[in-house]
């Protein structure tokens, strides 16, 4: 079955990038470009992984994903965070508030697309 | 003192010429035995006889007792009280500085400027800290790479790529490229600008701070009423409108400090080392406005220290920097200061030596005093006052048993790893 990923992202070509490179490691890809609509998008795809950074439009990642894990139906999705490099604060809270991992900006394809998986159980 | 730097300078030169006490003595007119006492210190040396010696020994008279060395051996004596740890041994200063005064000088030149970039790499971390600007233009540039990067390496990595998606990855990147260039450009602009930026005060109270350390806060004619608040200071006009209020109010208060307490007396005063508690009880003045006139006056009889006032949130009031303590609002205090401390003992003086993670240590006293309502319903705001003592000014102060805080600057700026008090990560790491 085929896993579903939502990106949660304002920057164009990131998105762009991201969805190729899911899409092309066998995911369902589904964007959405601001905080304040993340958790109704969630709500509706049932993600098997979030892809969420930290600074969104409107309402911050953390507070995107506050609510992801207040959400009984969300609470246990899986979520990346991107955080940027050299902030360990948003390392810290991300971590406290429940991200399963965080990936710091600039990333390398690589490790989002394996990190991906592991989430979304593909690999072992 | 200058006897000290004449009696060894006297030695030093005559041992180079290789002449005898007897033989320096005669040519100069005096006793071999007197000479021997001025080479000792144990007689000044000036006027004629100064003359004397000095052509006996073929140098100028000047050259035999600088006052310049003064300054070398104060500033000796400072770098020995920032770094105690080494125990440099304080006793022979002035032997040192008569001795060998080029290495003194060295010395006492390294010490300044290391001062001086300490003071500003803690501007430097404040500015990387707290700049909104600079914050963002990072993460401006951190964006723009990651979709630099991320791009760039699927086109060199995949090869079968529709042309309409490599297209637009293409175009992506040319774009990100663009942008990079834009946020490149304006944090060059940045840093170009830095001086200026480092000169330019960003807040009224900033402002006020800096029109008076222009002034050295010489107001004495707005102590005698000679001059209007608009008047006591030099360009008042080119304050902003906020700065213009926030002199006012700091000058109100200064008036009032100064008919509470007035500058003869406080010069009166400080001719012993003061009590600062047995000073404000014979004044009948609160202890917090007694070290406020003294950190607000200058005047060449009473000791030139620093001040910080906070509230009980920590928010700086007032405050007066030194330049080892730039007591930046930008950067919240360490909690470990011992006038946090003063709130729960009201009324209390409290000594206590603060040992920066660079082992530089400052002397400093701290009083919060009882607050009181001024009316019914009022809640009353606490207040809590540090003075701070450069080494040069300790001994004018009494101060009774003194603690030692191993402290910081502030938590973002702080080289302590392990401080248990830490609040905040520090934005760079250094080598405690």
């Amino acid at each position: 079955m085929t896993k579903r990923v939502l990106i949660v992202e304002d920057e164009t070509n990131i998105v762009e990038s991201l969805s190729f490179l899911l899409g092309r490691a066998g995911f369902e890809v589904q964007t959405v470009a601001d905080g304040a609509l993340a958790l109704d998008k969630a709500a509706h795809v049932e993600p098997d992984v979030m892809i969420l950074d930290v600074m969104l439009p409107n309402v911050s990642g953390f507070d995107v994903l506050r609510g992801v894990r207040a959400n009984p139906a969300l609470t246990s999705t899986p979520v990346m965070m991107l955080t940027a490099k050299g902030q360990s604060r948003d390392r810290e809270q991300a971590l406290q508030l429940g991200a399963d991992v965080f990936v710091t900006k600039p990333f390398s394809n690589a490790d989002i697309v394996a990190e991906a998986r592991r989430l979304a159980g593909l690999d072992g | 003192m200058s006897r000290s730097f004449a009696g060894l300078r006297i030695r030093e030169r005559r041992k180079q010429l290789r002449l005898s006490q007897t033989a320096l003595a005669k040519a100069a007119g005096i006793s071999p035995s007197y000479l021997n006492l001025i080479e000792h210190n144990r007689r000044p040396v000036a006027g004629r006889v100064m003359l004397m010696l000095a052509k006996a020994l073929d140098m100028p008279a000047a050259g035999l007792g600088e006052e310049a060395e003064l300054g070398v051996v104060q500033a000796l004596r400072d770098a020995a009280a920032d770094l105690p740890v080494h125990a440099p041994e304080t006793h022979v200063t002035e032997e040192f500085v008569g001795r060998y005064p080029g290495w003194a000088r060295l010395l006492a030149t390294l010490d300044q400027t290391a001062r001086s970039q300490r003071v500003t790499i803690e501007a430097l971390s404040d500015r990387l800290t707290h700049d909104p600007t600079l914050q963002s233009n990072m993460h401006e540039m951190l964006t723009t790479i990651t979709a630099i990067r991320s791009t760039s390496s699927i086109l060199a990595s995949i090869p079968d790529i529709d042309p309409p998606q490599q297209a637009r990855f293409v175009e992506a990147i040319h774009g990100e490229s663009e942008r990079l260039s834009e946020v490149a450009s304006a944090l060059t602009d940045y840093f170009d600008n830095a001086v200026e930026l480092e000169e330019r005060s960003t807040t009224p109270e900033e402002e006020v701070a800096q029109v008076l350390e222009d002034c050295r806060y010489d107001l004495v004619k707005l102590e005698r009423g000679e001059a209007r608040i608009e008047d006591a200071i030099p360009h008042f006009d080119a304050l902003s409108t906020a700065a213009k209020g926030a002199f006012r109010a700091w000058a109100e208060r200064w008036i009032f400090d100064a008919r509470a307490i007035p500058r003869a007396t406080l010069i009166e005063a400080f001719e012993r080392p003061v009590d600062l508690v047995s000073l404000a009880v014979s004044l009948r003045v609160p202890l917090d406005q007694l070290m406020r006139r003294i950190a607000f006056l200058d005047e060449a009889e009473v000791p030139r220290v620093g001040l910080l006032t906070v509230n009980a949130a920590g928010h700086y009031l007032l405050r007066r920097p030194i330049p080892d303590w730039p007591l930046s609002r930008q950067i919240a205090a360490c909690p470990l200061w011992p006038l946090f401390d003063a709130t729960s003992q009201p009324e209390r003086l409290i000594a206590a030596r603060l040992v920066q993670p660079s082992g530089q240590a400052s002397l400093t006293l701290s009083a919060s005093l009882r607050p009181r309502a001024a009316s019914v319903g009022e809640r009353p705001q606490s207040t809590s006052t540090m003075l701070i003592l450069p080494p040069g000014v300790e001994d004018r102060f009494i101060t009774g048993a003194v603690e030692e805080i191993d402290a910081g600057p502030g938590c973002r700026i702080c080289a302590r790893p392990a401080c248990l008090a830490r609040s905040a990560a520090p934005i760079i790491e250094l080598s405690a």
